[in-house]
């Protein structure tokens, strides 16, 4: 009885209403089956919005009967409303997903289920047919409402490429899902390879109390790398790149700059070279530098205070002997590993110089093993970048040419290189970039704002969703890309839980009694 | 030649206010008895029993648990109307509640009778010997038959619920416990008395009451007033069968009741005599009282009527089917538009 919700009665293909049982919990985003035995298909729904609804003809007897519920109280002789089981329903407007035919076939909403056909709660076989589109990075449970099927929700590694956005408000779970995803790719056995950047620490260690991080992934030893602009134990290595290696685009990345501080680094590269960052940042005289270069004194200062905050990074070396560790990076993620630089040391603008910096190496030796050695670029894994806050380089203020991250989101699928774009305000990010992310991992958002620019840029359509989206728990997730046939709702399973069921790599045989004999005499 | 002024006033100013004046007199005006209207039914005449609306004492009544209580309420419709005679469709449902809740509704389908002069006395026959149990000495002069239908289809239920309660259980009745032009007093006086054999509570909720105070001041109404003014936010009951000519001639006592603490209507309650005393039958009526949606008036007899009402919808849907019998009958089209030819609808358009 209780899997038996109601009968549907309107209203059309693309929206379907049921009125259910007054005492029936309905929840936004619960999915729910209808049988049309006529036709033989088994039609999939998810509810988008459930009201009341009475037998009355008066459509102010709601009004009234409130009305009547607080007068008594006021008197102090509470009123109860009598067989509210035959007096009262409820009407869910559902979002038809398409339905099963005789054949077992998934196919899309194009036809209306019988009219009263009676709607009930899904079994598991209903979405069996989503199980071979759930790919191989798995991240949590298929949810309806409030309840999790038992189907595993994920997406194909081989996606990772074509960009993955990761949205939320805080606390929703963004970390938690970022460390799964991540804990995905470590376990993937070095098919797929994961560059993260983590400005506060909490996706290595895991944060607060009792959270756990990559640190403590069963396959963290064998294929995690970490570099850090700080002390974080034995296992990170401290993070060092050449000043050599800072280009302009990485610069305009990080920075804000106006056309006469732009023009200004142009004079000052032109005067002096590579060397240029060096020479402004510990000029004394900088007025007279100023007037050699013909801009104004005020220009260069601005331009001379970054320079000195660049040479004052720990991370960045000015001595041309000591290699730098991007190439390092970039080639243990070519090798299958994963690299998180720990960044929680820096400032927003250092982070983001670091990161340019990275990813745009990994991009380019990418690219270039696309362009000379395509046996080599076949052996390569795809490799995503994650980057916190990514509004702050992908916004349409941040649209250049020498901005490694849109060159990754408008290129990087060519190169095997995709980008994860974690961010609390989606709707900074440039909508022309977005729409070149396949992948969306929808936890709650608050804004309204933020939820449109999804909806405008989803590979499913999500306009329906608002309510759920708005009233999403920490963990629960809308996820949508091309392989799923609608925006499938999930719970993500908690990291620490998830860590349980991880099996690291298996521990070597016990060597054969005597199998050394022979060597050591 | 004088053009007729022109007004936009939807009525005549003057005649609203004189029909205000009446009203206001009315109810302000002293009277010096009190009235029930046809409430001598064998006799055809009111009741007149001196009294005065502030004399009678109100009392504050306490809900509790009402027990098992049925309802049985009427509803009807014309089909057809041929001026000399009449089609008309009637049922009677009832309700059993029990424990806070509905338990049994009755719904039966609608009975269509067509209606004549000619045909009345038969069918007034028919259903007096069947609530009589015998053949009635004299039968009632039915002007409104399709209403005399339901009445006696209800009174039917009545007596058929009666038998089937258990003992304690109260059954309602929507209307008067003193007969009336179509039931003789004749019909309820056996219902009281198989009710008292079979230690069943019978009671009447009268929604349109006929009692008055002086000619036409309606009592209830003026009790309420004074209910409110006096007792405030509360339940209260006012016994109006003071006079022992009601003894001699009702099977029990007459009320007026506020059966709940906000309730904005009271109602004239007839309460038959038996072993439960009316104070008890009133107090689980105020047990009964306490739906927000239907305040102060008894919740099995609101549930009764939407059971029993004929539906606007319900009437299209029987006048179609009568419209398909008549043709299946040999009638022509045209013959059946004319039938249901209704010149008030072109008016009305």
């Amino acid at each position: 009885m209780t899997d038996y919700k109601g009968r549907i009665f309107g209203r059309n293909v693309l929206e379907a209403t049921f009125r259910a049982f007054h005492g029936t919990d309905l929840f936004l985003g619960e999915l729910l089956a209808a049988e049309d035995h006529q036709r033989a298909r088994r039609f999939l729904f998810r509810v988008i919005q459930v009201t009341y609804g009475s037998d009355s003809s008066d459509p102010s007897w709601p009004e009234r009967t409130a009305g009547a519920y607080m007068a008594g109280d006021a008197a102090g002789t509470p009123y109860t409303l009598h067989d509210p089981e035959q007096r009262l329903y409820k009407v869910a407007t559902c979002q038809p997903l398409g339905y099963i035919d005789a054949s077992g076939e998934f196919r899309k909403p194009k036809s209306l289920p019988s009219q009263f056909a009676r709607v009930t709660a899904p079994t598991a076989g209903d979405f069996s047919f989503l199980r071979e589109r759930m790919g191989d990075l798995r991240l949590g449970l298929l949810r309806s409402g409030e309840d999790t099927i038992e189907l595993e929700v994920g997406i194909r590694g081989e996606t990772l490429t074509s960009h993955v956005g990761v949205f939320a408000t805080t606390g929703m779970g963004k970390s938690n899902l970022m460390k799964v995803l991540a804990g995905q790719i470590l376990a993937s056995r070095g098919r797929y390879a994961c560059l993260i950047f983590d400005p506060h620490g909490e996706y290595l260690e895991g944060g607060s109390g009792l959270r756990r991080g990559l640190a403590h992934h069963p396959w963290a030893g064998e294929a995690l790398r970490v570099y850090a602009t700080r002390a974080t134990g034995a296992s990170a290595t401290a993070l060092r790149l050449s000043l050599g290696e800072l280009t302009l685009g990485d610069l305009q990345t990080a920075y804000e700059w106006s056309h006469a501080q732009e023009d200004a680094i142009y004079r000052l590269i032109r005067f002096f070279g590579d060397g240029w960052i060096v020479r402004v940042g510990e000029e004394e005289d900088v007025a007279s530098l100023a007037e050699q270069l013909s801009v104004a004194t005020s220009t260069l200062q601005v331009v001379q205070r970054r320079a000195q905050r660049i040479l004052d990074m720990p991370c960045i070396s000015r001595d041309p002997s000591q290699p730098s560790l991007s190439e390092r990076m970039v080639q243990e993620l070519a090798d299958g590993y994963s690299v998180l630089v720990e960044t929680s040391g820096l400032s927003s603008i250092e982070e983001i110089l670091v990161a340019s910096v990275i990813t745009r190496r990994l991009l380019e030796t990418y690219a270039n093993a696309y362009l000379d050695d395509r046996d080599r670029f076949a052996a390569l894994p795809p490799a995503l970048v994650a980057l916190e806050e990514a509004q702050r380089v992908l916004s349409k203020a941040k649209r250049s040419d020498e901005n490694v991250f849109p060159r990754v989101a408008r290129e990087g699928r060519k190169f095997k290189v995709g980008l994860c774009a974690v961010s609390q305000q989606p709707k900074l990010i440039d909508d022309e970039l977005l729409s070149q992310f396949n992948t969306f991992f929808v936890l709650g958002l608050a804004d309204e704002k933020d939820r449109n620019i999804l909806r405008r840029s989803s590979k499913q359509d999500i306009s329906d969703l608002g309510p759920e989206i708005q009233t999403l728990m920490p963990g629960e997730a809308i996820v949508t890309n091309l392989e799923a046939p609608f925006a499938l709702p999930a719970q993500v399973w908690l990291y620490e839980d998830y860590l349980k069921s991880v099996k690291g790599p298996s521990p070597l045989p016990a060597r054969p009694e005597g199998a050394s004999k022979g060597f050591a005499d | 030649m004088k053009t007729p002024e022109r007004t936009m006033d939807l009525v005549e100013r003057h005649t609203l206010d004189r029909a205000a004046a009446f009203v206001v007199e009315l109810l302000e005006r002293p009277g010096t008895d009190i009235r029930v209207a046809e409430g001598q039914p064998e006799l055809g005449e009111d009741l007149v029993v001196s009294g005065h609306p502030d004399s009678f004492e109100i009392l504050p009544v306490s809900a509790h648990a009402p027990g098992t209580v049925w309802a049985i309420d009427g509803g009807s419709c014309v089909i057809a109307d041929g001026r000399s005679f009449q089609v008309g469709a009637h049922r009677a449902a009832r309700v059993r509640f029990s424990g806070d809740a509905t338990e049994v509704v009755d719904r039966p389908p609608l009975v269509v009778r067509p209606t004549s002069a000619e045909l009345v006395p038969r069918l007034a026959l028919e259903a007096l010997t069947a609530l009589f149990g015998q053949e009635p000495d004299r039968l009632p002069d039915v002007k409104r038959p399709l209403d005399a239908l339901r009445e006696w289809a209800e009174w039917a239920e009545v007596l058929r619920t009666i038998g089937e309660a258990d003992r304690g259980d109260l059954v309602l009745v929507d209307g008067s416990l003193h007969g009336g032009p179509f039931v003789p007093d004749g019909v309820v006086r056996r219902a009281h008395a198989e009710a008292m054999a079979r230690g069943v509570s019978l009671a009447g909720v009268v929604k349109a009451s006929t009692l008055f105070w002086g000619r036409n001041a309606p009592l209830v109404t003026l009790l309420k007033r004074r209910g409110d003014r006096e007792l405030g936010s509360a339940a209260w009951t006012a016994r109006i069968s003071t006079d022992p000519v009601f003894g001699r001639l009702y099977v029990g006592e007459i009320f007026v009741a506020r059966l709940a603490p906000t309730a904005s209507h009271a109602f004239r309650i007839d309460v038959a005599r038996g072993l439960e005393p009316a104070e008890s039958v009133l107090g689980r009526l105020a047990g009964l009282s306490a739906d927000p949606a239907f305040v102060g008036y008894p919740y099995p007899l609101a549930r009764a009527h939407q059971a029993a009402r004929v539906t606007g919808y319900d009437v299209a849907d029987v006048r179609r089917d009568f419209r398909d019998a008549l043709s299946r009958r040999g009638m022509s089209e045209e013959d059946v538009e004319v039938l249901f030819q209704d010149f008030h609808e072109v008016l009305n358009r």
